[in-house]
């Protein structure tokens, strides 16, 4: 699957309990608190430490001192400095993580359009729990590659 | 004697179904439903407490935004934009809608056709915040229910 825009119902879907891992770390970009307490309780449930920053800028400051996540959920729409702004610079930068975008529904090309800036997946907003998920089990994969 | 009237519990599920076929609740809420079990009780009414708080916020800066001699569109789409991730996290599908139809409207700085909309935005605000106080009082019922019946259980 390359990630362009896949939906939940063509991932495979494991058990929740089955990717429980408590060794990765996930970064939360999103201007709503409601949606970074939501996706930040949705992580913690399967045992990752997670921290949140409310604008790109903030993402990217953290990465600049030294923070590293194994996983970064980026939304695109942020005040300061927008998810593919984000991206693009984190990329730059050189960061590897697994930089996964959600998006709001509307906009064909919005999906698109961030995917080039060097996102792994995007997926609509909020991200599901069959998701969250996939994408644990994806960076489960990669880290064993390793 | 069997107590009489729908159990508290299969009245709730029926409400939240009955919302669902209305539109007004989505898959979302359920997932923070879903969540509830593993929080703590409160955190469902923290939840939807945040929601309600930031929508107000958001609907008075749209409101001054329109109210401008020269409309500011961009804030109003600023804001529509936080609205709809909010509404859209707590699962308020009609609204969420409505908020797109604006966002069209305001990204066309169509003022008129803003004004209608954002009627309609508020309109489903307030049914979804009404929905939400129904199933809180449901929940109460069902809560002090399971008090109660634990108080009478023989020792």
């Amino acid at each position: 699957m390359s990630g362009n825009g896949a939906s939940s119902s063509s991932l495979n879907m494991i058990s929740g309990e089955d990717v429980v891992n408590n060794n990765l770390t996930a970064l939360v970009v999103d201007d709503s608190p409601l949606l970074r307490l939501l996706h930040d309780i949705h992580l913690k449930k399967y045992g990752l430490k997670v921290q949140v920053a409310e604008n790109g800028k903030v993402a990217v400051d953290l990465f600049h001192l030294g923070a590293s996540f194994d996983l970064v959920l980026m939304d695109k729409e942020m005040p300061v400095m927008n998810g593919v702004e984000a991206t693009k610079e984190l990329r730059a930068m050189g960061v590897t993580s697994m930089i996964v975008g959600v998006t709001s529904k509307d906009g064909p090309g919005e999906q698109q359009a961030f995917m080039e800036a060097g996102l792994d997946y995007c997926f609509e907003k909020p991200l599901t729990p069959e998701i969250i998920s996939f994408l644990l089990e994806e960076l489960n994969k990669h880290n064993n590659k390793d | 004697m069997a107590g009489s009237g729908t159990d508290p519990t299969q009245q709730l599920n029926d409400y939240i179904r009955t919302m669902h076929d209305q539109g007004i609740l989505d898959d979302n809420f359920d997932q923070l439903l879903a969540l509830r079990r593993e929080q703590n009780p409160r955190f469902i009414n923290e939840l939807i407490s945040m929601f309600t708080n930031d929508a107000e916020a958001y609907i008075a800066e749209i409101t001054n935004a329109l109210s401008l001699t020269e409309v500011d569109f961009s804030t109003i789409i600023s804001k529509l934009h936080q609205l709809k991730g909010s509404t859209s996290g707590i699962g308020g599908h009609r609204m969420y809608q409505a908020c797109c139809e604006l966002r069209v409207a305001a990204a066309d700085g169509d003022k008129d056709r803003c004004d209608g909309l954002f009627l309609r935005v508020k309109e489903e605000f307030n049914t979804l915040k009404q929905c939400f106080e129904s199933i809180s009082e449901m929940r109460r019922n069902i809560i002090s229910n399971g008090t109660r019946r634990r108080r009478r259980r023989p020792l």
